[in-house]
């Protein structure tokens, strides 16, 4: 996006996003684990979440950095009334459901009704999430499952465990990497349009300097 | 060490007429509440301030038959009861024992209110209960906090907390309009910073010298008291420019609400601030 000046201190600068992430699903699926394995690459357990906790994540990439601002929100059924006052605003969203769990999928999915309302398609980035790979032996939903559901709706889709450290980073990376191909896209339409000079992060995300 | 034998022996006094007590002088018990229940009768006194003690009298047993009723066992692992079970590493080492009368008080509650049903954040108010009473006695305590404390904080749609949401934020107007400047400008939601703090009482935020102080002032004065203290928090969180330096975002004054300064929960500050 920036030309570099080569051979001067300019050569390494890339655009820099900040990104909103927010983690929706059922009640002990493993929202706060997945974001406390990623940021802190550790697994305790933890208590119920009540109303939001948060984390932040900077990724240092080829093409730019990024910076995630994760919310992590209550599962409870309780708390669906409120949530799209968590949701406002996100560019990418994390639906997990518990694989040893169907019912959790079943809950996913409304979720992502949810957000359907709230979010035109492009607006963001979608990827569902079966957690707890290391209950594979008691598992409810097959991958099939998870994966026939994720490509109908065009989300992404990944099955990981945030104990075992399974895919979470890749999990991640994979948003990551969807919300930058979708800042080319955008920008790259804008400027077919005639607009050249056209910066990459006006469209949604906030613009940093790294 | 003095002052705490002699704080003792009043506060026995106040229990053992309490009626005498709260009808004629309800204004020294609030007084005392606020100078903090001594530690070793706090237990009773919350019984005495909430009407729980009234409440166990005229129910006799009944907490027995609930704790020991079914519950309809929900489809799938992740039953209500896990995050009761996990609720109990909120008490300090050495209580792990309490962890199996926190399911019971829960599940009572459960059974109790059906209706309404078992809210996560509710194994935190059990929990500080427990550590002060039995499972009965904290039981109807529990229901008391629940229905006539903070009434609808626990039922579906939470909208008793969305309106006191409200009322916070439109008192925060008065008390920091820095504060509120800065929380309408960003679009910040009531909803996002206050719910754990109302619905636990404080309990998972400050640090656990204040919860006590807090939660003696809130027995005898009820709910008024989470309002002052959520109100002091965000005005020496938020309440000045120098402050709101750091919080150009919303994630960024998000992040500062979650992770209070401990010099504005510490014990002296809040209480007297309060």
């Amino acid at each position: 996006a920036q030309k570099a000046m080569p051979g001067t201190s300019l050569e390494g600068i890339r655009p820099a996003y900040i990104y909103k992430i927010v983690l929706l699903g059922s009640t002990s699926v493993g929202k706060s684990s997945l974001a406390y394995r990623y940021v802190k690459n550790d697994f305790k357990e933890s208590l119920p979440t009540v109303g939001c906790s948060f984390f932040t994540q900077t990724l240092n990439l080829e093409i730019a950095t990024i910076k995630f601002e994760i919310w992590d929100t209550a599962g409870q059924e309780k708390y669906h009334s409120v949530c799209h006052l968590y949701y406002r605003g996100a560019h990418a969203a994390l639906l997990v459901y518990d694989i040893a769990n169907k019912e959790t999928l079943k809950r996913a999915k409304l979720w992502l009704r949810d957000l359907e309302k709230e979010f035109l398609p492009d607006e963001i980035v979608i990827a569902l999430v079966g957690n707890k790979m290391d209950l594979a032996a008691e598992r409810e939903v097959t991958t099939e499952e998870g994966e026939e559901f994720a490509r109908t709706k065009g989300l992404l889709f990944m099955e990981t465990s945030a104990k075992s450290n399974h895919q979470v980073n890749d999990t991640f990376m994979a948003v990551a990497q969807e919300l930058l191909q979708r800042e080319q896209e955008k920008a790259s339409a804008l400027s077919a349009h005639g607009r050249s000079t056209v910066h990459l992060g006006e469209s949604g995300a906030k613009m940093g300097c790294c | 060490l003095e002052v705490l034998r002699q704080r003792e022996s009043k506060w026995l006094d106040m229990l053992n007429n309490w009626d005498k007590w709260m009808a004629k002088k309800h204004k020294k018990i609030r007084l005392r509440c606020q100078k903090g229940i001594p530690p070793s009768l706090r237990g009773r006194a919350w019984q005495y301030l909430s009407g729980s003690k009234v409440k166990l009298e005229q129910n006799i047993g009944k907490f027995d038959v609930s704790a020991a009723g079914d519950l309809v066992a929900r489809p799938g692992r992740g039953c209500w009861w896990r995050g009761a079970v996990l609720g109990w590493l909120l008490l300090p080492p050495g209580l792990g024992h309490l962890q199996q009368d926190l399911f019971r008080v829960l599940k009572a509650y459960t059974l109790y209110r059906p209706e309404e049903g078992y809210c996560q954040a509710q194994a935190p108010i059990a929990a500080v209960l427990l550590m002060h009473m039995p499972a009965e006695q904290a039981f109807w305590c529990l229901v008391q906090i629940c229905e006539k404390y903070l009434p609808g904080y626990y039922s579906e749609k939470l909208e008793a907390i969305q309106l006191d949401g409200q009322i916070l934020f439109s008192l925060l107007h008065k008390v920091s309009p820095v504060a509120y400047k800065h929380l309408s400008k960003q679009k910040i939601d009531p909803i996002l910073y206050m719910t754990e703090w109302f619905m636990c009482a404080f309990s998972r935020t400050l640090p656990w010298s204040s919860v006590l102080r807090v939660w003696d002032m809130f027995f005898c004065e009820g709910v008024k008291i989470i309002f002052r203290v959520g109100l002091v928090l965000l005005k020496h969180t938020l309440g000045s420019s120098d402050k709101l330096k750091s919080c150009q975002g919303q994630y960024e004054t998000m992040e500062r609400l979650r992770a209070l300064s401990p010099k504005i929960m510490q014990e002296t500050f809040l209480v007297q601030e309060v």
